[in-house]
């Protein structure tokens, strides 16, 4: 069960990362024309990516926070005996950030509603991108993670 | 969503971030969760063997929400007519970020 919740944590994860990097690079480097590929990864309309973004990021803590039981239980205590200090560090990192970033979500909402407000522009880049940190952060910490010591098992 | 909530959304950004540093902190847990045997209790309980731990984050999560809501319902009146307080909101979590960096460094320098 663990294992399944995981990976869904995972997907979803995936899902957001590649949803607030479109509305990152949307707003810091917009785009007029989708000619090539970089471009059109740039030139879309970021405000559409912000409810998608917040049930996703709201999901995804969901289903880390049934994950992390299991992992407390298993990985944590290997880690620390392992004396895997940086792994373990950069998941109680993690564990904050993504609670700073669960915090943020009504102003990231706020920031992102429409009709945007030109005067929250620097603000829009600031939220955007701390959520965006946060979500890659996560991720590759967790997957890092999942190659030391998974939770199969449990 | 009436306006008058809404300006109020960068205070709860701004406190929650400073909150959850102090639980965290502090072990201001609102529930603890012993995952072994899977029970929740109210307030901070220690772990009740060596083998079981207890978890806190939750609890803080809990504290720093409400404690959010009630600064962020305080601030309500405070804020009526105020200019845009946005950049508190974000720079505020910002530097709560970077100061758990440096509260955890012990993780990442060897001593």
């Amino acid at each position: 069960m663990t294992t399944t919740l995981l990976i869904l944590h995972g997907l979803i994860a995936v899902a957001l990362m590649g949803s607030i990097t479109h509305q990152m690079l949307s707003v810091c480097w917009p785009a007029k024309r989708a000619d090539g590929f970089i471009e059109a990864f740039r030139a879309v309309k970021g405000a559409r990516y912000t409810n998608v973004n917040i049930a996703l990021y709201l999901v995804s803590m969901l289903l880390g926070g049934i994950v992390y039981m299991a992992y407390r239980v298993v990985v944590s205590p290997y880690l620390a005996s392992a004396r895997l200090n940086v792994i373990n560090g950069s998941f109680e990192l993690k564990e904050q950030f993504a609670a700073v970033g669960l915090g943020l979500l009504p102003l990231y909402w706020l920031v992102w509603r429409q009709p945007l407000d030109a005067q929250l522009h620097i603000a829009r880049i600031a939220v955007t991108g701390i959520l965006c940190f946060i979500v890659w952060y996560s991720f590759l910490v967790g997957h890092i993670l999942n190659n030391v010591r998974g939770v199969f098992g449990q | 969503m009436s306006e008058s909530y809404t300006r109020v959304f960068p205070i709860f950004a701004a406190a929650f971030a400073v909150i959850y540093l102090l639980a965290e902190q502090n072990n201001w847990a609102l529930l603890t969760y012993h995952p072994r045997v899977g029970d929740w209790e109210f307030l901070v309980k220690p772990a009740r063997d060596a083998r079981s731990p207890a978890m806190y984050w939750y609890g803080w999560l809990v504290t720093s929400f409400l404690g959010a809501s009630a600064v962020s319902l305080a601030a309500l009146p405070l804020t009526k007519g105020r200019g845009s307080l946005v950049f508190l909101g974000w720079a505020i979590p910002l530097a709560v970020m970077v100061l758990f960096v440096y509260l955890f460094r012990g993780f990442f320098i060897p001593r």
